[in-house]
C-alpha cells in the first residue's frame, strides 16, 4: 500500500534525523512517501533535511518560508499523490513505533471499508540518539488522547474532511480530529502503541492562554456542527487518558 | 417568583469554569468535570449580560414582553446556569442601567434563551490539552480532584 506521511517541520534540529529513521525502518513494509514540509527553519534542520532526501528516495522535501504549522500542514495535503492510499503525520521531535506501518496496512487490507485506526501513544521525556525508542530511565505514559499520529486515515477520508481550518493559531488538529470523528468514518481502535510524543520544555513554548482558548474554538465549532448533525456525540471507546493505570505515575 | 434571589449578581462558579466569545458565541468549558455547553443567540446575549455584571431580575424586566424570550424564559435560563453549577449568586447588587436596545435583541430571537450541556470530551477536557502539561518540565500534570482527594 501507498503509505504517505506528512510531516510539518520547523527547527527540530536534535531529533529530525531519529524523526526520520523511524519511518524509514520501515519502507519495507509499504511504499512509503514521506512528505516533509520544511517550514522555515533555521537551526540546522533544513541542512539535515536535504542530506536524508538527496540520500533517500522515499522522502520529498517541500522548502517554504516559516508560515506556521497549520499552512504547512495543507501545503503537505496537497502534496499527497493520486495514488496515496493511507496519511499519517509525524512531528519533526517524535518518533514512529516500528512495526506501526506493517499492522495498520494488513487492517486496512484486510477490510476496504475500514477509514481510520486510532492507536495509543505513548509520551516521553528523553531517546538515546539513534535507538528510536524512549531511552530506558525516561519517564513514559501511555494513552489514547487526541493526537494527528494516533491515527492512521484512508486518504479518501482525509479528502473528504478537508484540509486544516486556517482560522486556528493552535488546536487546529484537535478540530481536524473532531471532524474526522463527526463523519462517523469506520474505525479500529487498537492498543499498540503506534507512535512515541516527545515531551521536553522546548515542545511547550506555546502561550497556555491561547492553548485554551484555541481548545474552546475547536469545541464551539464541534457543537455547532453537532446541532446539525442532530445531536452527534463522540464515541466513548476512543479515549482512554482517565482510565490508564499509567495515571498514578503522573507527577 | 422568588424576587430576592434574582436581584444577585452573578460570577463564574470556580477558576475551573471557562468561558470564551467567538462572534458573539460563548462555548463555557467546566474543567472540573469535561462537560461544556455551547450559546448563541437569546442565551448569549442573556449570558454576557449577566457575566458583565447584569442581574437576572433587571434582565427580566428589560424583556417585559411576553414571550419565547418573556421574563420567565430569562430567569428559568438563569435557574439552568445555576443547576449546571456555571455561575453562583454573589451578595452584589448590580449597577448597571440596562439599555432598550438589549431588550429588542434577545426578543429578535425565535427561541428562548438556553445551552445544551455536553460531556463527551470530559476524557480529553480534564486532562489533555488544556491540563497536559507542567510548563517547567513538559511532562503530563494529572488535575487534581475536584474535591482536593490526592491522587
Amino acid at each position: 500500500m501507498k503509505v504517505a506521511v506528512l510531516m510539518a517541520v520547523h527547527n527540530d534540529r536534535p531529533f529530525i534525523e531519529d524523526a526520520l529513521q523511524s519511518l524509514l525502518r520501515q519502507k519495507g513494509d509499504a511504499f512509503l512517501d514521506i512528505v516533509v514540509v520544511n517550514d522555515g527553519s533555521n537551526d540546522g534542520t533544513e541542512t539535515v533535511l536535504r542530506k536524508m532526501a538527496q540520500e533517500h528516495a522515499e522522502i520529498r522535501l517541500i522548502d517554504t518560508e516559516n508560515q506556521g504549522v497549520t499552512r504547512a500542514r495543507n501545503q503537505g495535503l496537497q502534496a499527497l499523490a493520486p495514488d496515496t492510499e493511507l496519511v499519517t503525520f509525524l512531528d519533526g521531535d517524535d518518533l514512529m513505533a516500528d512495526g506501526r506501518i506493517k499492522r495498520d496496512c494488513a487492517a486496512f487490507a484486510k477490510d476496504p471499508y475500514l477509514a481510520m485506526i486510532y492507536s495509543r501513544l505513548c509520551y516521553f521525556e528523553h531517546s538515546d540518539p539513534g535507538t528510536l525508542v524512549p531511552s530506558s530511565d525516561s519517564r513514559t505514559i501511555i494513552n489514547r488522547s487526541i493526537h494527528l499520529s494516533a491515527g492512521m486515515y484512508r486518504h479518501s477520508l482525509v479528502k473528504d474532511v478537508g484540509p486544516f481550518d486556517e482560522d486556528f493559531v493552535q488546536a487546529e488538529d484537535t478540530d481536524f480530529i473532531f471532524r474526522i470523528f463527526e463523519s462517523s468514518p469506520k474505525y479500529e481502535v487498537s492498543d499498540e502503541v503506534s507512535h512515541y510524543y516527545r515531551r521536553h520544555p522546548g515542545s511547550m513554548s506555546r502561550d497556555r492562554t491561547i492553548v485554551g482558548r484555541e481548545f474552546a474554538r475547536a469545541v464551539l465549532k464541534s457543537a455547532k456542527r453537532r446541532k446539525q448533525l442532530g445531536g452527534y456525540r463522540l464515541p466513548g471507546d476512543v479515549f482512554d487518558v482517565l482510565r490508564i493505570t499509567e495515571a498514578t505515575n503522573w507527577i | 417568583m422568588e424576587s430576592n434571589k434574582y436581584e444577585c449578581v452573578y460570577r463564574l462558579a470556580n477558576n475551573d469554569v471557562a468561558s470564551e466569545e467567538f462572534d458573539g458565541e460563548f462555548v463555557v468549558l467546566d474543567l472540573n468535570n469535561g462537560r461544556y455547553y455551547s450559546m448563541d443567540g437569546a442565551a448569549a446575549i442573556v449570558w454576557k449580560a449577566l457575566t458583565d455584571g447584569a442581574s437576572p431580575k433587571d434582565l427580566a424586566a428589560v424583556c417585559d414582553e411576553e414571550g419565547k424570550c418573556g421574563p420567565q424564559a430569562i430567569l428559568a435560563f438563569c435557574d439552568q446556569l445555576e443547576s449546571y453549577g456555571l455561575v453562583v449568586p454573589t451578595p452584589e447588587r448590580s449597577g448597571i442601567v440596562l439599555p432598550d436596545t438589549l431588550a429588542q435583541a434577545i426578543q429578535l430571537n425565535e427561541t428562548p434563551p438556553e445551552t445544551t450541556m455536553y460531556d463527551d470530551l470530559a476524557e480529553l477536557m480534564m486532562a489533555d490539552p488544556i491540563h497536559e502539561v507542567d510548563e517547567s518540565e513538559g511532562w503530563p500534570v494529572r488535575k487534581p480532584e475536584p474535591n482536593g482527594a490526592a491522587d
